[in-house]
């Protein structure tokens, strides 16, 4: 059962939360307290930098996925400290962004599969946030993207950044999302199609209210 | 050179941003520019001063999590 959807999903991503215990839940920074080979200051510094240049990826992400910004915040924080206190279990050369992602989305997914409870979209804030952006040259207004994607079950939310927004390829995001690469090509593909269908309801509709109004 | 590292952080995910490849098979069909704006959007918020805060908070207790875990084993051995 998917706690976002509610509906059964054989590749749900909370199926895969435990895959890799530095990723996990378990991985609060007294749990990864164990034995470790100690960073040298060099590779902590390293480490650091990395994680800071990744804050806004990450923070976007957690938007995207949840909805809400102040609730975006929490996550890309507790995703932080996880990451921190797992540092010993990231491997330097692999992708670092896509290591914290998936920090982030189980997380997000754990605590989905806990509470069964989440803070609604902001939608009136969002659109403050990105009234100014919309429909600058292109024709798309990207608070009707966000919209739509808040409208889509989390897993093809979840595909769609990763893949479409954020860039990475479809492996890494089955890496991230702990599924198959074809679970992905398709919640990809879905996501993309259901988004298509809204973002063209909403251009079609002129007088479309304000949510604030 | 932390303070170079905090500065970049501020200005959002524009190095970050840099590095993104294409994604595959999405050539600019609206619905991936639009995907690819938003999450910009997003990443082009300034950063919460508390995000920096808690860096450095989780920085210090995990430096004391690397000094304090060679001692355990000694201790153990002190009491038996």
């Amino acid at each position: 059962m998917n706690p976002m959807t509610g509906d059964a999903d054989d590749n749900a991503p909370e199926d895969h939360l435990s895959d890799d215990p530095a990723a996990g839940e378990a991985s609060s920074i007294e749990t990864v307290a164990a034995p470790r080979p100690p960073m040298d200051a060099a590779a902590l510094a390293d480490f650091r930098r990395d994680l800071l240049a990744a804050i806004p990826a990450l923070r976007g992400f957690a938007r995207g996925l949840c909805g809400n910004r102040d609730l975006a915040d929490d996550l890309a924080q507790d995703a932080l400290a996880k990451a921190w206190a797992a540092r010993a279990s990231y491997m330097p050369g692999t992708h670092f962004r896509a290591w914290l992602f998936r920090i982030l989305r189980n997380h997000y997914f754990s605590l989905g599969r806990r509470a069964h409870r989440f803070a609604p979209w902001d939608e009136a804030l969002a659109d403050r946030v990105l009234v100014t952006q919309a429909t600058q040259g292109s024709g798309i207004d990207i608070a009707d993207v966000q919209r739509g994607l808040a409208t889509l079950p989390a897993e093809q939310r979840e595909a769609l950044l990763l893949v479409s927004a954020s860039g990475l390829s479809v492996e890494e995001a089955a890496n991230v999302m702990g599924c198959a690469i074809g679970t992905v090509k398709s919640r990809v593909s879905r996501g993309r199609a259901a988004l298509q269908t809204y973002m063209n309801g909403a251009t079609q509709e002129p007088e479309r209210l304000s949510p604030a109004a | 050179m932390r303070q170079d590292d905090d500065m970049d952080a501020r200005r959002g995910g524009a190095v970050a941003r840099q590095q993104i490849s294409e994604p595959v098979g999405s050539g600019g069909d609206p619905v991936t520019t639009g995907l690819q704006r938003l999450f910009a959007s997003f990443e082009d918020e300034p950063i919460p001063e508390d995000f920096l805060r808690l860096l450095d908070e989780i920085e210090a207790r995990g430096a004391e999590v690397v000094d304090l875990a060679p001692a355990k084993p000694e201790q153990a051995r002190d009491i038996s």
